[in-house]
Protein backbone atom coordinates (compact mmCIF):
# COMPACT_ATOMS: atom_id res chain seq x y z
CA UNK A 1 0.00 0.00 0.00
CA UNK A 2 1.53 3.43 -1.04
CA UNK A 3 1.24 6.51 1.97
CA UNK A 4 -1.65 8.37 -0.70
CA UNK A 5 -3.80 5.30 -0.91
CA UNK A 6 -3.34 4.92 3.04
CA UNK A 7 -4.84 8.10 3.62
CA UNK A 8 -8.06 7.15 2.12
CA UNK A 9 -7.73 3.69 3.44
CA UNK A 10 -7.63 5.26 6.95
CA UNK A 11 -10.81 7.46 6.50
CA UNK A 12 -12.23 4.41 4.94
CA UNK A 13 -11.78 2.11 7.63
CA UNK A 14 -12.71 4.68 10.44
CA UNK A 15 -16.43 5.43 8.28
CA UNK A 16 -16.61 1.59 8.32
CA UNK A 17 -15.71 0.86 11.76
CA UNK A 18 -18.75 3.10 13.35
CA UNK A 19 -20.89 2.65 10.37
CA UNK A 20 -22.94 -0.07 11.59
CA UNK A 21 -23.26 1.01 15.31
CA UNK A 22 -25.59 3.37 17.33
CA UNK A 23 -25.39 4.66 20.94
CA UNK A 24 -27.94 3.27 22.90
CA UNK A 25 -31.24 4.44 22.82
CA UNK A 26 -31.55 5.18 26.71
CA UNK A 27 -27.87 7.31 26.92
CA UNK A 28 -29.82 10.62 26.59
CA UNK A 29 -32.20 9.52 29.69
CA UNK A 30 -29.60 8.52 31.80
CA UNK A 31 -27.64 11.77 30.71
CA UNK A 32 -30.61 13.55 32.42
CA UNK A 33 -30.52 11.59 35.40
CA UNK A 34 -26.92 12.40 35.68
CA UNK A 35 -27.78 15.97 34.93
CA UNK A 36 -30.49 16.14 37.47
CA UNK A 37 -28.15 14.20 40.25
CA UNK A 38 -25.42 16.54 39.41
CA UNK A 39 -27.94 19.23 40.25
CA UNK A 40 -29.30 18.03 43.68
CA UNK A 41 -25.75 17.26 44.71
CA UNK A 42 -25.19 20.84 44.29
CA UNK A 43 -28.03 21.58 46.29
CA UNK A 44 -26.72 19.80 49.09
CA UNK A 45 -23.19 20.89 49.05
CA UNK A 46 -25.15 24.30 49.18
CA UNK A 47 -26.71 23.89 52.12
CA UNK A 48 -23.71 22.02 53.41
CA UNK A 49 -21.22 24.14 52.55
CA UNK A 50 -22.38 27.08 51.36
CA UNK A 51 -24.96 27.42 54.25
CA UNK A 52 -24.60 31.17 54.27
CA UNK A 53 -25.62 31.52 50.41
CA UNK A 54 -28.08 29.55 50.64
CA UNK A 55 -29.57 30.75 54.24
CA UNK A 56 -30.05 33.93 52.22
CA UNK A 57 -33.07 34.17 50.58
CA UNK A 58 -35.15 34.60 53.11
CA UNK A 59 -36.91 33.99 56.38
CA UNK A 60 -38.48 31.69 54.94
CA UNK A 61 -36.02 29.51 54.08
CA UNK A 62 -35.41 28.82 57.98
CA UNK A 63 -37.93 25.58 57.65
CA UNK A 64 -37.46 25.18 54.46
CA UNK A 65 -33.62 24.58 53.37
CA UNK A 66 -32.67 22.74 56.49
CA UNK A 67 -34.08 19.88 55.47
CA UNK A 68 -31.80 17.62 53.17
CA UNK A 69 -30.42 15.63 55.88
CA UNK A 70 -28.48 12.10 54.79
CA UNK A 71 -32.22 10.54 54.91
CA UNK A 72 -33.62 12.72 52.47
CA UNK A 73 -30.41 12.71 50.21
CA UNK A 74 -31.34 9.70 48.65
CA UNK A 75 -34.96 10.96 47.90
CA UNK A 76 -36.04 7.27 48.29
CA UNK A 77 -39.79 6.64 49.47
CA UNK A 78 -38.76 3.93 51.85
CA UNK A 79 -35.88 5.80 53.48
CA UNK A 80 -39.48 8.79 54.06
CA UNK A 81 -41.74 5.99 54.97
CA UNK A 82 -39.35 4.89 57.99
CA UNK A 83 -38.88 8.77 59.40
CA UNK A 84 -42.26 9.21 61.21
CA UNK A 85 -41.13 12.56 62.83
CA UNK A 86 -39.86 15.88 62.64
CA UNK A 87 -38.92 18.52 65.90
CA UNK A 88 -39.62 22.05 65.38
CA UNK A 89 -40.06 24.93 68.10
CA UNK A 90 -42.97 26.21 69.58
CA UNK A 91 -44.44 29.80 70.15
CA UNK A 92 -42.54 29.46 73.46
CA UNK A 93 -39.04 28.21 71.45
CA UNK A 94 -39.71 24.65 73.07
CA UNK A 95 -38.41 22.03 70.88
CA UNK A 96 -41.76 19.79 69.86
CA UNK A 97 -42.08 16.92 67.70
CA UNK A 98 -44.85 16.43 65.25
CA UNK A 99 -45.48 14.09 62.63
CA UNK A 100 -43.95 13.96 59.05
CA UNK A 101 -47.47 15.25 57.80
CA UNK A 102 -47.91 18.04 59.90
CA UNK A 103 -47.63 21.49 57.34
CA UNK A 104 -45.59 24.13 58.67
CA UNK A 105 -43.33 24.37 55.77
CA UNK A 106 -42.97 27.21 53.27
CA UNK A 107 -39.37 25.74 51.75
CA UNK A 108 -37.27 27.79 49.55
CA UNK A 109 -34.46 25.83 47.15
CA UNK A 110 -31.72 27.38 46.16
CA UNK A 111 -28.32 27.50 43.82
CA UNK A 112 -25.95 30.04 43.59
CA UNK A 113 -26.08 31.27 39.98
CA UNK A 114 -23.57 33.03 37.80
CA UNK A 115 -26.06 34.99 35.57
CA UNK A 116 -26.40 38.50 35.03
CA UNK A 117 -28.36 40.44 36.81
CA UNK A 118 -30.50 41.23 33.50
CA UNK A 119 -31.08 37.77 32.99
CA UNK A 120 -32.28 37.35 36.35
CA UNK A 121 -34.60 40.10 36.15
CA UNK A 122 -35.70 38.27 33.14
CA UNK A 123 -36.51 35.36 35.13
CA UNK A 124 -37.92 36.92 38.25
CA UNK A 125 -40.14 39.69 35.97
CA UNK A 126 -39.04 42.32 38.36
CA UNK A 127 -35.41 44.54 37.72
CA UNK A 128 -32.94 43.62 40.31
CA UNK A 129 -29.04 44.92 40.32
CA UNK A 130 -26.32 43.56 42.66
CA UNK A 131 -23.75 46.04 42.12
CA UNK A 132 -19.97 44.94 42.36
CA UNK A 133 -19.98 47.34 45.97
CA UNK A 134 -22.29 48.70 47.63
CA UNK A 135 -23.08 51.06 50.93
CA UNK A 136 -18.93 52.15 51.08
CA UNK A 137 -17.04 48.92 51.29
CA UNK A 138 -19.44 45.90 51.10
CA UNK A 139 -18.30 44.02 47.90
CA UNK A 140 -20.18 41.02 46.26
CA UNK A 141 -19.78 37.70 47.28
CA UNK A 142 -21.72 35.53 45.50
CA UNK A 143 -25.48 35.37 43.95
CA UNK A 144 -28.38 32.98 44.43
CA UNK A 145 -31.60 32.23 42.98
CA UNK A 146 -34.33 30.24 44.69
CA UNK A 147 -38.27 28.96 44.18
CA UNK A 148 -39.73 29.07 47.22
CA UNK A 149 -43.67 28.06 48.11
CA UNK A 150 -46.03 30.08 50.35
CA UNK A 151 -48.72 27.95 51.10
CA UNK A 152 -47.84 25.47 54.09
CA UNK A 153 -47.02 22.11 53.05
CA UNK A 154 -45.72 19.31 55.23
CA UNK A 155 -42.47 17.14 54.93
CA UNK A 156 -43.49 14.81 53.10
CA UNK A 157 -44.51 16.69 49.98
CA UNK A 158 -41.53 18.31 50.87
CA UNK A 159 -39.39 15.73 49.84
CA UNK A 160 -41.44 15.14 47.06
CA UNK A 161 -41.58 17.77 45.42
CA UNK A 162 -37.96 18.23 45.52
CA UNK A 163 -36.96 16.96 41.61
CA UNK A 164 -40.13 19.37 40.07
CA UNK A 165 -38.47 22.60 41.91
CA UNK A 166 -35.44 21.43 40.20
CA UNK A 167 -36.55 21.44 37.25
CA UNK A 168 -38.98 25.11 37.86
CA UNK A 169 -35.73 27.14 38.37
CA UNK A 170 -35.23 26.90 34.52
CA UNK A 171 -38.57 26.11 32.95
CA UNK A 172 -41.36 28.14 33.68
CA UNK A 173 -44.26 25.36 32.61
CA UNK A 174 -42.85 23.53 35.17
CA UNK A 175 -43.38 26.67 37.24
CA UNK A 176 -46.85 26.90 36.40
CA UNK A 177 -47.17 23.66 36.83
CA UNK A 178 -46.89 23.60 40.69
CA UNK A 179 -49.21 26.74 41.28
CA UNK A 180 -51.15 24.90 44.17
CA UNK A 181 -48.32 25.44 46.39
CA UNK A 182 -48.03 29.30 45.73
CA UNK A 183 -44.35 29.29 44.41
CA UNK A 184 -42.42 32.39 43.77
CA UNK A 185 -39.15 33.24 42.62
CA UNK A 186 -36.20 35.08 44.81
CA UNK A 187 -32.58 36.43 44.04
CA UNK A 188 -30.19 37.28 46.16
CA UNK A 189 -26.71 38.51 46.70
CA UNK A 190 -24.22 38.17 49.77
CA UNK A 191 -21.66 41.14 50.88
CA UNK A 192 -18.65 41.52 52.81
CA UNK A 193 -16.39 44.14 54.02
CA UNK A 194 -12.98 43.99 54.78
CA UNK A 195 -13.78 43.73 58.82
CA UNK A 196 -16.18 40.90 57.99
CA UNK A 197 -19.21 41.91 58.43
CA UNK A 198 -21.74 39.78 56.11
CA UNK A 199 -25.22 41.07 54.77
CA UNK A 200 -27.47 39.33 52.39
CA UNK A 201 -29.71 41.17 50.36
CA UNK A 202 -33.11 39.26 48.81
CA UNK A 203 -35.71 40.54 46.10
CA UNK A 204 -38.92 38.29 45.81
CA UNK A 205 -41.31 38.49 42.95
CA UNK A 206 -44.33 37.94 44.98
CA UNK A 207 -45.75 39.81 47.98
CA UNK A 208 -43.95 37.39 50.98
CA UNK A 209 -45.58 37.30 54.75
CA UNK A 210 -43.36 35.93 57.13
CA UNK A 211 -44.17 32.27 58.17
CA UNK A 212 -46.06 31.97 61.57
CA UNK A 213 -44.72 28.35 62.34
CA UNK A 214 -40.84 27.29 63.66
CA UNK A 215 -40.03 31.11 63.78
CA UNK A 216 -41.04 33.43 66.25
CA UNK A 217 -41.43 37.32 65.78
CA UNK A 218 -39.28 38.52 69.15
CA UNK A 219 -40.05 42.16 67.93
CA UNK A 220 -40.93 44.63 65.15
CA UNK A 221 -39.83 48.17 64.60
CA UNK A 222 -41.76 49.89 62.18
CA UNK A 223 -38.97 52.31 59.86
CA UNK A 224 -38.66 53.57 56.36
CA UNK A 225 -36.07 52.95 53.53
CA UNK A 226 -36.31 55.82 51.71
CA UNK A 227 -39.87 56.41 51.78
CA UNK A 228 -41.10 52.94 51.66
CA UNK A 229 -42.81 51.61 55.02
CA UNK A 230 -40.31 48.84 56.27
CA UNK A 231 -40.04 46.76 59.20
CA UNK A 232 -37.41 45.82 61.55
CA UNK A 233 -37.86 41.83 62.85
CA UNK A 234 -36.67 40.31 65.06
CA UNK A 235 -36.86 36.16 65.24
CA UNK A 236 -35.58 33.18 67.11
CA UNK A 237 -35.36 29.91 64.93
CA UNK A 238 -34.06 26.29 66.03
CA UNK A 239 -30.47 25.26 64.40
CA UNK A 240 -30.63 21.83 63.41
CA UNK A 241 -27.88 19.55 63.24
CA UNK A 242 -26.48 19.38 59.97
CA UNK A 243 -29.60 21.38 58.59
CA UNK A 244 -32.07 17.76 59.47
CA UNK A 245 -35.03 18.88 60.55
CA UNK A 246 -35.64 15.18 61.67
CA UNK A 247 -33.42 15.72 64.24
CA UNK A 248 -33.68 17.72 67.66
CA UNK A 249 -31.88 21.10 67.13
CA UNK A 250 -28.76 22.11 68.85
CA UNK A 251 -30.60 25.37 69.99
CA UNK A 252 -32.58 28.07 69.23
CA UNK A 253 -30.80 31.48 68.23
CA UNK A 254 -31.98 34.87 66.91
CA UNK A 255 -31.57 37.01 64.47
CA UNK A 256 -32.81 40.54 62.64
CA UNK A 257 -33.45 41.58 59.31
CA UNK A 258 -35.51 44.43 57.35
CA UNK A 259 -38.44 43.62 55.24
CA UNK A 260 -40.46 45.57 53.10
CA UNK A 261 -42.77 45.27 49.74
CA UNK A 262 -43.28 47.87 47.11
CA UNK A 263 -46.60 46.10 44.79
CA UNK A 264 -46.00 42.37 44.43
CA UNK A 265 -42.56 43.00 45.06
CA UNK A 266 -40.21 42.15 48.66
CA UNK A 267 -36.89 42.85 49.89
CA UNK A 268 -35.40 41.85 52.66
CA UNK A 269 -31.90 43.04 53.94
CA UNK A 270 -30.36 40.65 56.44
CA UNK A 271 -27.41 41.31 58.22
CA UNK A 272 -26.35 37.65 58.41
CA UNK A 273 -23.38 37.85 61.67
CA UNK A 274 -25.51 40.16 63.85
CA UNK A 275 -22.63 42.55 63.57
CA UNK A 276 -24.41 45.73 61.58
CA UNK A 277 -27.02 48.00 63.67
CA UNK A 278 -30.85 48.56 62.10
CA UNK A 279 -29.58 52.18 61.59
CA UNK A 280 -26.74 50.48 59.32
CA UNK A 281 -29.06 48.15 57.92
CA UNK A 282 -30.91 50.57 56.64
CA UNK A 283 -28.42 52.39 55.12
CA UNK A 284 -27.49 49.71 53.23
CA UNK A 285 -30.95 49.12 52.31
CA UNK A 286 -31.05 52.56 50.72
CA UNK A 287 -27.79 51.83 48.67
CA UNK A 288 -29.19 48.48 47.55
CA UNK A 289 -32.66 50.22 46.54
CA UNK A 290 -31.25 53.15 44.92
CA UNK A 291 -29.05 50.55 42.53
CA UNK A 292 -32.61 48.79 41.83
CA UNK A 293 -33.98 52.06 39.68
CA UNK B 1 -21.58 21.83 12.75
CA UNK B 2 -21.71 25.31 14.75
CA UNK B 3 -24.80 26.37 15.61
CA UNK B 4 -24.13 29.63 18.09
CA UNK B 5 -27.93 30.22 18.99
CA UNK B 6 -28.30 26.75 20.19
CA UNK B 7 -25.40 26.81 21.95
CA UNK B 8 -26.28 30.00 23.58
CA UNK B 9 -29.76 28.36 24.76
CA UNK B 10 -28.08 25.63 26.04
CA UNK B 11 -25.60 28.02 27.91
CA UNK B 12 -28.86 29.25 29.95
CA UNK B 13 -29.78 25.76 30.62
CA UNK B 14 -32.54 24.85 27.93
CA UNK B 15 -33.08 21.33 28.51
CA UNK B 16 -34.76 21.12 25.07
CA UNK B 17 -31.85 22.68 23.77
CA UNK B 18 -29.49 20.55 24.84
CA UNK B 19 -31.60 17.57 23.87
CA UNK B 20 -31.23 19.26 19.70
CA UNK B 21 -27.55 19.32 20.71
CA UNK B 22 -27.22 16.05 21.73
CA UNK B 23 -29.19 15.18 18.71
CA UNK B 24 -26.92 16.77 16.69
CA UNK B 25 -23.74 15.80 18.00
CA UNK B 26 -24.27 11.96 19.06
CA UNK B 27 -23.38 9.92 16.07
CA UNK B 28 -20.14 11.84 15.85
CA UNK B 29 -19.25 11.59 19.29
CA UNK B 30 -20.55 7.99 19.82
CA UNK B 31 -18.22 6.95 16.82
CA UNK B 32 -15.34 8.89 18.46
CA UNK B 33 -15.73 7.58 21.09
CA UNK B 34 -16.05 3.65 19.83
CA UNK B 35 -12.58 4.19 18.04
CA UNK B 36 -10.77 5.49 21.38
CA UNK B 37 -12.39 2.74 23.03
CA UNK B 38 -13.17 0.11 20.76
CA UNK B 39 -16.03 -1.03 23.34
CA UNK B 40 -19.37 -0.32 22.55
CA UNK B 41 -19.95 -0.31 26.81
CA UNK B 42 -17.12 1.76 27.22
CA UNK B 43 -18.21 4.34 24.27
CA UNK B 44 -21.80 4.75 25.61
CA UNK B 45 -20.20 5.49 29.24
CA UNK B 46 -17.53 8.52 27.47
CA UNK B 47 -21.28 9.82 25.74
CA UNK B 48 -23.15 10.17 28.61
CA UNK B 49 -20.07 11.24 30.70
CA UNK B 50 -19.12 13.52 28.48
CA UNK B 51 -22.53 15.36 27.53
CA UNK B 52 -23.13 15.37 31.36
CA UNK B 53 -19.75 17.13 31.62
CA UNK B 54 -20.67 19.24 28.75
CA UNK B 55 -24.22 20.48 30.31
CA UNK B 56 -22.80 21.64 33.56
CA UNK B 57 -19.82 23.68 32.33
CA UNK B 58 -21.29 24.90 28.43
CA UNK B 59 -22.17 28.06 30.61
CA UNK B 60 -18.37 28.50 31.17
CA UNK B 61 -18.07 28.78 27.23
CA UNK B 62 -16.76 32.11 26.24
CA UNK B 63 -17.09 31.90 22.90
CA UNK B 64 -19.70 29.54 21.55
CA UNK B 65 -18.21 29.31 18.00
CA UNK B 66 -15.73 27.52 19.89
CA UNK B 67 -17.82 24.71 20.59
CA UNK B 68 -16.61 21.96 18.41
CA UNK B 69 -12.92 21.67 20.15
CA UNK B 70 -14.35 22.13 23.27
CA UNK B 71 -16.53 19.55 23.11
CA UNK B 72 -14.57 16.97 21.33
CA UNK B 73 -11.93 18.35 24.87
CA UNK B 74 -13.94 17.25 26.90
CA UNK B 75 -15.03 13.63 25.19
CA UNK B 76 -11.58 13.10 24.10
CA UNK B 77 -10.83 13.59 27.97
CA UNK B 78 -13.42 11.64 29.56
CA UNK B 79 -12.63 8.75 26.86
CA UNK B 80 -8.84 8.77 28.00
CA UNK B 81 -10.33 8.53 31.61
CA UNK B 82 -12.38 5.85 30.65
CA UNK B 83 -10.24 3.79 28.46
CA UNK B 84 -7.20 3.75 31.07
CA UNK B 85 -9.63 2.73 33.85
CA UNK B 86 -10.15 -0.06 31.48
CA UNK B 87 -7.14 -1.27 30.66
CA UNK B 88 -6.48 -0.78 34.26
CA UNK B 89 -9.13 -3.36 34.85
CA UNK B 90 -8.34 -5.65 32.34
CA UNK B 91 -4.82 -5.74 34.00
CA UNK B 92 -5.93 -6.80 37.19
CA UNK B 93 -7.88 -9.07 35.37
CA UNK B 94 -4.75 -10.66 33.46
CA UNK B 95 -2.73 -11.22 36.69
CA UNK B 96 -5.08 -14.02 37.59
CA UNK B 97 -5.27 -15.47 34.33
CA UNK B 98 -2.43 -18.04 33.48
CA UNK B 99 -4.03 -20.10 30.53
CA UNK B 100 -5.37 -19.12 27.25
CA UNK B 101 -2.08 -17.98 25.23
CA UNK B 102 -4.10 -18.86 22.56
CA UNK B 103 -5.51 -15.69 22.37
CA UNK B 104 -2.19 -13.73 21.23
CA UNK B 105 -1.31 -16.36 18.91
CA UNK B 106 -4.85 -15.78 16.77
CA UNK B 107 -4.26 -12.11 16.86
CA UNK B 108 -0.85 -12.62 15.40
CA UNK B 109 -2.10 -15.19 12.73
CA UNK B 110 -4.92 -12.47 11.86
CA UNK B 111 -4.15 -10.85 8.83
CA UNK B 112 -3.99 -6.91 9.76
CA UNK B 113 -6.67 -4.59 8.49
CA UNK B 114 -6.28 -0.64 8.90
CA UNK B 115 -8.45 0.01 12.14
CA UNK B 116 -6.14 -3.21 13.81
CA UNK B 117 -3.25 -1.34 12.69
CA UNK B 118 -4.60 1.31 14.43
CA UNK B 119 -5.27 -0.18 17.56
CA UNK B 120 -1.99 -1.33 18.16
CA UNK B 121 -0.89 2.27 18.44
CA UNK B 122 -0.73 4.70 21.49
CA UNK B 123 -3.12 6.17 22.64
CA UNK B 124 -2.37 9.67 21.87
CA UNK B 125 -0.88 8.53 18.62
CA UNK B 126 -4.58 7.03 18.17
CA UNK B 127 -6.61 9.63 19.19
CA UNK B 128 -4.68 12.17 16.63
CA UNK B 129 -5.39 9.91 13.68
CA UNK B 130 -9.25 9.68 14.61
CA UNK B 131 -9.28 13.59 15.40
CA UNK B 132 -8.03 14.54 11.97
CA UNK B 133 -9.44 11.54 9.35
CA UNK B 134 -12.61 11.00 11.34
CA UNK B 135 -13.88 14.12 12.76
CA UNK B 136 -11.99 16.11 10.03
CA UNK B 137 -10.37 18.43 12.55
CA UNK B 138 -7.77 20.75 11.63
CA UNK B 139 -3.96 20.78 13.04
CA UNK B 140 -4.60 23.54 14.93
CA UNK B 141 -7.79 22.51 16.18
CA UNK B 142 -6.30 18.77 17.45
CA UNK B 143 -3.77 20.81 18.91
CA UNK B 144 -6.75 23.08 20.71
CA UNK B 145 -8.33 19.64 21.50
CA UNK B 146 -5.42 18.42 23.26
CA UNK B 147 -4.02 21.11 24.80
CA UNK B 148 -0.72 21.19 22.98
CA UNK B 149 1.73 22.25 20.03
CA UNK B 150 0.64 21.99 16.47
CA UNK B 151 3.91 20.49 16.08
CA UNK B 152 3.48 17.74 18.55
CA UNK B 153 0.09 17.25 16.48
CA UNK B 154 2.05 17.07 12.75
CA UNK B 155 4.86 14.54 14.77
CA UNK B 156 2.24 12.45 16.16
CA UNK B 157 0.10 12.45 12.92
CA UNK B 158 3.55 11.58 11.09
CA UNK B 159 4.70 9.17 13.65
CA UNK B 160 0.88 7.41 13.16
CA UNK B 161 1.14 7.50 10.06
CA UNK B 162 4.71 5.92 9.43
CA UNK B 163 3.67 3.27 11.77
CA UNK B 164 0.74 2.46 10.08
CA UNK B 165 2.17 2.34 7.07
CA UNK B 166 5.31 0.39 8.04
CA UNK B 167 2.63 -1.96 9.89
CA UNK B 168 0.20 -2.52 6.95
CA UNK B 169 3.18 -3.50 4.98
CA UNK B 170 5.05 -5.77 6.86
CA UNK B 171 4.47 -9.48 6.84
CA UNK B 172 1.95 -10.93 8.89
CA UNK B 173 3.33 -12.60 11.73
CA UNK B 174 5.74 -10.00 13.51
CA UNK B 175 2.74 -7.60 14.33
CA UNK B 176 2.88 -7.67 18.47
CA UNK B 177 5.85 -4.84 17.99
CA UNK B 178 3.61 -2.25 19.12
CA UNK B 179 1.71 -3.59 21.09
CA UNK B 180 3.10 -3.03 24.09
CA UNK B 181 3.37 0.77 23.35
CA UNK B 182 0.20 1.69 24.54
CA UNK B 183 1.34 2.90 27.85
CA UNK B 184 1.44 6.83 26.95
CA UNK B 185 -1.67 8.71 28.48
CA UNK B 186 -1.18 12.06 29.46
CA UNK B 187 -3.14 14.85 27.90
CA UNK B 188 -0.24 17.62 27.96
CA UNK B 189 1.38 15.85 24.77
CA UNK B 190 4.20 14.89 26.26
CA UNK B 191 2.85 11.23 27.56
Amino acid sequence: MEMPEMDYEIRKSLYNKVDHIEPSSEIFTQILAGIENSKRRKIIKLDRKHYIAAFLCAVLIFSGTFMLSDNTRAFAKETLAAIQTIFIIDKNNNVVEKPTTYSFLQPAYNKNTQSSDSDLSKQMGVKVSFPARIYEDFKLQSKAEAVGFTKNIDYETFINLQSTTLQAFDNDQVFKNIEKYQPFRSVGATYSDDQGAKIGAVVYNEKIPIPDENINITGSVQTKVGNQNAKWISISYPVYPNNDITQKPTKVTSTSFLFWSIGDTTYQIWPMDNKLSMAETMKFAESFMAAQK
Amino acid sequence: MKDTKLIKRCQQGDLNSFSELYEAYKKRAFGTAYLISNQKGIADDIVQEAFIECYKKIKNLKNPETFDVWFYKVLVRTGWRLVKKHNRLILMEELYETEDLNSNTNIIETKLDVYDALEKLSLPLKTVVILHYFNDLTIEEISNVLGCFRGTVKSRLYNARRMLFKELNRDVGDGLSLVYERKEYGFDGNA
